[in-house]
Order: structure tokens, then sequence, then C-alpha cells
């Protein structure tokens, strides 16, 4: 057994996007102020906050250099009085709309895409919601501009509250950054697996959830140093064995086929499951990817050097993890 | 009872007197004075008393002194050589150890004028009174007490040398009385004045004089180091000889260790002055080995003590560990090395040779921050590696007990690498050395059940100053105030004590 957490830290700095990111904050702050400053006289007031993985810490950069944020807007408004949910996200649109090439309503927000120069593409989505509502919920603008009616909605919808459970899992906060940090890993071995097509990939906020769900802190205390020492090789490891646990085969009747499925819950509003959008082959597609990476984590624990360690890791994650040669010296304090 | 025979009330050291009340000490010492005085003189107690006190009554009557190096225990009747330069008398078990002891340790001058006589040495029987003190004795007295304190073999013994005829002539005779607290010996010089040949018995023309004697033998010389006479026959391997073993060597010898082998191929040279046991004046000695110039100057110090500075194969380290029966023979193995890739070395053999020797590092860490003592191979729980090894791996890391942040570079290059050094004071090591000889001694006495690590912490200033950090443990240890021990825990990574 080595020790990677050197190499996990390093591979966690490397891939990491966090609210700190101070170019991703600029262009949301522009855009915040061209829609203070454009947007109708007939729209309601509103107030705005961070949400998605950004605000909740544990956004990854993306490969293609297609970084996104997500931005909520409350408006004071009852859903009840807006029977078309697709009014605010006009609002929106309207007044950002001509700011850059493309501002778009899409099913669940407003997307303005970003381009300037040789500058990374940015996208922002604005998720549009109604606060102000006779149940005391918020409830999301769901639709889009010519969507037929029945696609038009409101739905009761909590952003802020997975922010809040994931924060509150852990009183420690080196705890809940490991969390974090597994969760990043998570969402990179998504990024980087090629078998993963089009909407075969599980969601950022799946994997976010199986982890609050079934993520164990694996730490150790040093005495002499006084602290706890993070372990994040295991802590993914026994995540990953509990995910590929939580499959089960299942049995169609109508296909006659067998396949896994897995579940799980959104723990707020609106609780939905977060692989129901996933066909059965998607979904053993999903369970082949996570038995591969689990034996792939279980041939590093038997690695005896780092850099062979590392290579098995590099296949999981891409290049951002670093290669490491085991060390023959070590410095000391010591003399007589 | 003071050396001038006079009794006394009280010892200085031993009480704190308010001089600010003089008429009241005056008063209590009349009661001392008196309380005395009521001692029964035919209990048990008074006769302990004066045969304790005996000796030093017998330094006030004494005018004649000699050094004995013999060694406790039941002479019945011996005759032994005793070697006499002008008022140097030594009595030890042979002539040639007397003559060393005389030159070596006893100042007497080495001339032509030296010779050795006959001493009677005498066992008394237990129960024995003492002599009954007295300014002078007569030879008869003297010849009495004797045939009326041995046993049947020893009286046998004596009156054949009484029966022998002599004419004139010096003889020495040397009674060992059996106390509580070990033998006490005490003599005489009887000067035959006779002219004709007569029988000792007989002769009357006799001079007797009392001769006080200085125990030089290795027991009583260390009861007063509060050591148990079998430390006295441990053999311990002292690796290192720098700062920190050149004052654990010292150390050893001077608690009365037996025999101490030293192993360093390092020369002594005037930059090490100022941080070595050792002064300016080794730089002019013939060797320039630290190990040589230690063995002799502790030689020169503790005349018991076995001194051996190892030449094997260069003095180095590294091969002398490779055969495991050498390590095997020790009591206690030491390494003053400072390098902890030898002493892992040392626990590696250790364990895996399942040699039971117990094994101590001592060093310092730098700018007087502090300094350790490692006691392993006491118990299988533990070992060095685990103070090395990563809590989730079998990495090697760092001395993980250490009192400065890991990952610093504390050696200082002034010109060359052969000069570079870790600042550390000449203290420091002192204070690291007497950690690790109380360990060595408690480890040797069976104390020590556990592995365990002994350190004292200093302060963390010249560290900071110098741009160092100190350890979060050094913080916790600091604020805790836990000088002292704290038990080894084990790796659970270990690759020494915890293979798979
Ligand atoms: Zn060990």
């Amino acid at each position: 057994m080595i020790n990677l957490q050197k190499e996990f830290i390093e591979f966690h700095d490397k891939i990491k996007l966090d609210n700190e990111n101070q170019i991703l904050r600029d262009k949301r702050d522009i855009l915040l102020q061209k829609l203070k400053e454009n947007i109708s006289k007939d729209a309601a007031v509103y107030t705005t906050f961070n949400q998605g993985s950004y605000a909740m810490g544990t956004g990854v950069k993306p490969e293609e250099e297609d970084y996104d944020i997500d931005v909520g807007i409350r408006f004071d408004i009852n859903c009840e009085d807006y029977e078309d949910p697709i009014v605010p996200k006009k609002w929106v649109r309207d007044a950002l709309d001509g700011h850059t090439k493309s501002v778009k309503i899409r099913r669940s927000c407003v997307t303005v895409t970003y381009q300037k120069g040789n500058e990374p593409i940015y996208h922002i989505d604005f998720a549009i919601y109604a606060n102000n509502n006779d149940d005391g919920n918020m409830y999301i603008a769901k639709g889009k501009e010519f969507s037929d009616d029945s696609n038009k909605f409101w739905e009761l919808s909590d952003p802020l509250g997975l922010i809040e459970k994931i924060d509150s899992k852990f009183t420690e906060d080196e705890d809940r950054y490991q969390l974090k940090r597994i969760i990043r890993y998570m969402k990179k071995w998504k990024m980087h697996n090629s078998n993963f097509t089009g909407n075969g990939a599980p969601t950022g906020i799946a994997l976010t959830v199986l982890a609050y769900d079934y993520f164990v802190v694996s730490k150790e205390y040093d005495p002499y140093k006084l602290k706890y020492v993070y372990n994040d090789f295991e802590a993914l490891r026994s995540f990953v064995l509990a995910i590929k646990n939580s499959f089960k085969l299942q049995h169609n009747s109508e296909t006659g086929t067998f396949y896994y499925n897995i579940e799980s819950y959104l723990p707020v509003e609106p609780k939905n499951n977060l692989f129901e959008k996933m066909t059965e082959s998607q979904l053993n597609i999903l369970y082949q990817e996570v038995e591969s990476m689990l034996g792939k984590l279980d041939e590093v624990a038997t690695k005896t050097k780092k850099c062979d360690a590392c290579e098995i890791l590099v296949k999981i994650f891409g290049k951002d993890f670093p290669i490491t040669v085991d060390k023959s010296m070590v410095g000391t304090s010591e003399s007589a | 009872m003071g050396a001038d025979g006079k009794l006394c009330l009280l010892d200085e050291s031993s009480v704190l007197l308010n001089l600010a009340m003089p008429d009241q000490i005056l008063l209590d010492c009349f009661d001392l004075a008196y309380n005395l005085l009521l001692v029964d003189m035919k209990s048990d107690n008074y006769k302990k008393e004066i045969l304790r006190e005996f000796n030093s009554y017998w330094f006030a009557s004494a005018k004649l002194y000699m050094y004995s190096a013999i060694e406790e225990k039941n002479y019945g009747y011996s005759e032994m050589p005793m070697f006499i330069s002008g008022n140097i008398r030594v009595l030890a078990s042979s002539l040639p150890e007397e003559k060393y002891l005389a030159y070596n340790y006893l100042k007497a001058i080495d001339d032509d004028k030296a010779f050795s006589a006959n001493c009677n040495v005498i066992s008394l029987r237990k129960n024995s009174k003492p002599i009954v003190l007295k300014e002078l004795y007569k030879w008869s007295e003297v010849r009495k007490y004797i045939l009326d304190n041995v046993s049947g073999s020893v009286k046998r013994a004596f009156q054949r040398f009484l029966n022998q005829t002599i004419s004139g002539g010096m003889k020495y005779i040397v009674l060992s009385l059996p106390s509580e607290h070990g033998n006490i010996l005490f003599g005489f010089r009887v000067n035959f004045r006779n002219k004709r040949r007569e029988k000792i018995e007989k002769i009357t023309n006799v001079k007797v004089e009392q001769v006080y004697i200085y125990r030089i033998d290795r027991k009583y010389m260390l009861q007063r180091s509060g050591m148990e006479e079998d430390i006295s026959k441990k053999q311990i391997l002292l690796l290192g000889c720098g700062s920190v073993g050149g004052y654990i060597a010292n150390n050893l010898c001077q608690l009365g260790i037996g025999s101490i082998d030293l192993l360093d191929n390092d020369l002594f040279s005037k930059e090490n002055v100022h941080r070595h046991f050792l002064g300016f004046d080794s730089l002019m000695c013939k060797s320039s080995h630290k190990a040589v110039l230690l063995k002799e100057r502790l030689e020169q110090m503790y005349p018991y003590t076995d001194i051996d500075s190892l030449d094997y194969e260069d003095r180095s380290v590294e091969k002398f560990i490779l055969k495991k029966d050498r390590l095997a023979n020790y009591d206690i193995i030491i390494s003053a090395l400072g390098e902890p890739t030898l002493n892992l070395e040392i626990n590696r053999i250790l364990y895996e040779e399942k040699i039971s020797t117990p094994f101590i590092c001592g060093f310092n860490e730098p700018y007087g921050i502090g300094g350790h003592a490692v006691a392993v191979n006491i118990d299988q729980h533990s070992c060095l590696r685990c103070l090395y090894t990563d809590l989730m791996s079998d990495d090697l890391v760092p001395f993980r007990a250490s009192l400065v942040e890991e990952g610093q570079h504390f050696k200082k290059n002034i010109s060359g690498c052969s000069s570079a050094f870790v600042p550390y004071s000449c203290l420091d090591s002192q204070q690291t050395a007497i950690l690790v000889a109380r360990l060595a001694i408690e480890i040797l006495k069976g104390e020590v059940e556990h592995n365990k690590i002994h350190s004292w912490i200093g302060k963390s200033d010249a560290l900071v100053n110098a741009g160092f950090i100190p350890s979060a443990f050094y913080q916790f240890r600091k604020t805790n105030k836990s000088e002292g021990e704290v038990a080894i825990m084990t790796a659970k990574h270990c690759p020494i004590c915890h293979k798979k």
C-alpha cells in the first residue's frame, strides 16, 4: 500500500473549479450588471444567487474549456399569477439579448454563451424562479419559448437545499472537503470516460447525490502531527464499491433482457430519481464503467511503486493525474 | 563523628537553619546533645551507630593511611603483597595492579625507593564488636582482639603467624569487620623493634600505629554513584563518539558501567572543541580518532571501566553491524550517530535476526529546540522504523515525533560539504546525553518494559529567528509542558515489525 494523498491533492488542485475563480466571477458580474441595466420595466423585482456545482464547491474544469456558471434569479412573483413560466424567462433573455452571440431560452434556464477573441467559451445558465408563492416554496420555470403548453410548467424546486445538505453533512470542515474532492474525482472520471455518450453519462448532480448518500470519510489520526490525515484513495475506492453495490440486476419483461439499475433520489425538491432518464443500455454501460473503475482502483492498491499506481490512475482520470516516482531520500533534522 | 573526632549533632546539608534565631539554635543543639547522651549504650541501635561511625573515629586517631582496592569478600587469613612508595601504600589483588593504581591514579613517583611489603588481611567473624577505640594500642591488645574475633581456622592460621620468629621488621595488618553496610576495613602498622630473634607473639618492643584505609575498590567507589553492582558487568556498544556520543560515554563511565566499546571513524578536529567532551588538549595527542581519544581520556578518569575503541575494518559502523553475533553480545546498543539511515539499518538487523539487545538512539534537533532518546527492541510491538513510517503506507518519512516541521533543511555549510553542520550547542548534546544515559541505566536495571521516546523540549526562539518552523508536536508538548516520555506508537504499515 502506498500513500497517494499528495498526488490526489495535486490532481484535485488541477481539476477544481471553485468560486475562487476570478474570470468566472467577472463574467457573471458583467452579465448581472447588464441584466440590472436592461431588464424591462414590467419585470418583477428579483434577487440573484449562485447555484450549482460552482456554488457547492464541487465544480470541475471542463476539458473543452467550456466553463459554465449557474446563477439563480428569484423573482418576487407568485407562480399562480404567471400561468406561462416563459414570461419571466423572457424578461431575462430580452435584457441580455445581443450582449453575446447567443442568448437562448432552454428547458430549465436561460443560457448566455460568451465568447470573446481567443478567450475560452463560457456559458452562464440563469435558472428562473418564482419566489413569492402561497406555500412558501420556490418554483422553477420550465419549458422553451415554443414548447407546447404541456411542457411549460412551474416545478417545485429547492436549488439551495442540496448545497445546504452537502454543507451540513459533516461538522468537520476537513471531512466536508474530502466529500467535495471525491465528488470532483467522480466528475472528472465521468468527463474522461469516452464510453459515456450523449445522455449516457451520469449527471454531476447524480454523482453528487450518490456521494451524499454513500461517501464515508477515510481519515486517520496522526498522534504526532496531532491532526487527522486524509486518505482520498481509500475514500474513493470504498465509495465506488458502494456505488457498484447499489446497482440491482433487473429484468425487463417486455424485452426479456436483464439490466443493471441504479436509483438515487434528490434529497430535496423535486426529489426525483436522478437516473430516471437513462436507458437500460446506458445503465448497463454505467455499471460496467463503475465496475471497471473499481477493478483499476483495486489494482492500484496492490502496487508497491508510485509510478505504477499513478499510471493506472491516469487511465481512470486522464493526464491531469500526476505521475510521480518514489523518492529515495527524506530530509532529517537529526544530528549528534 | 567529624574528622577531628568531635561528635556531630547536625549535618549542615540536611537541615535549614533559621539564622534569625541564634539563641534558639543553641538551645536546640543542647537538646540534641542531651538526647544523644541518653542513648542506651547496650542497645542494638547504639552498637550499629558505633559501627557506622567507626571509620570516622579510626580516621581521627590514625596517623598513617593506605589505599585498598581489594574486593569485598571473606579473606579468612591471607598474606598479600602491598606496594609502598613514599607515603603511598596500595593494597590490591596483585602487585602489578597496585603499581598501576599507584602510578596512574595516586600520584606515586616512579623511583627506586618503591618496594613491596607483606600485609596480613584478616576477616573477622560476623557480629564482631569493633575494637575499643584508644589513642595507643599495645601489640598484645591487637593480638587478643584478633584472636577473640575470628573463626577457628583463621585463629589457627593467625596463631601460626604469631609462632614465627623474627628479629625486627614491619608488618601491616588489615582487618575486615563485617557490618550491615558492607565490610569495615581498618589497619595497623606493627613495628617490631626486637634485635634478637623472637616469636612474634612474644615480642614486647613493638610500636603499633593505626592505619586509616581509603577504599578505592570498585564497589565502594560506586556506592555513591547510586548504582547497583551488577551494572558494572554490563557491556555496552556505543556507536558515534561525536558531541552527543562523547557525553554519553562519559556519563556511562561515571555511572560505573563495566565495559564500553566505542565505534567511530571520525577524527577530532579543532572545530569540534566547543561541542565535544574532549577539549583542545586532545588535539595534541598521537591519535586523532575521536574513539581513541575518548577511550584514553575516560580511562584516565575512571580506572575500573574497560573501554575499547573498536578498529574493525576502518572503524566502519556499516561493516561492523553486519555480523549478528557481534550485536548480540552486548547488553545494550546505543547509537549517537545522528544518522537515521544507519539507525534504521541496525533496527532492521536486530528485528530480523531476532537479536534481543535493546537499542537506544540519541540525537539533537536543531537550534536547541530539543533532543530525543529513543529506546526500541524492548518489546516487539513497535520498532524504530515505526517512527519513520507513513500513517497510510510503508513510505519512509522523517522522524515523526520531530520537534520541527518536516521538509526544512538545517545543515549549515560554511566552507564545503565536509564542514557542514547543524546548529546546536554543547548544552543540547549534554542534555540529550543525560536522557540517553538515564534510559540506558533504566533498561539495564530491567525497569523499562516498553519501547519509548524520552525527549527534552527546549525553546523555539533561535529556530524561529533563523526562519524555521517548529512542528505541531513541539507546540503541543511545549504548551502542555509534556516533557519526558511517550510510548512509541505502532505504525500499521511498518515494513519491519508489521511485515505481512
Ligand atoms: Zn515497526
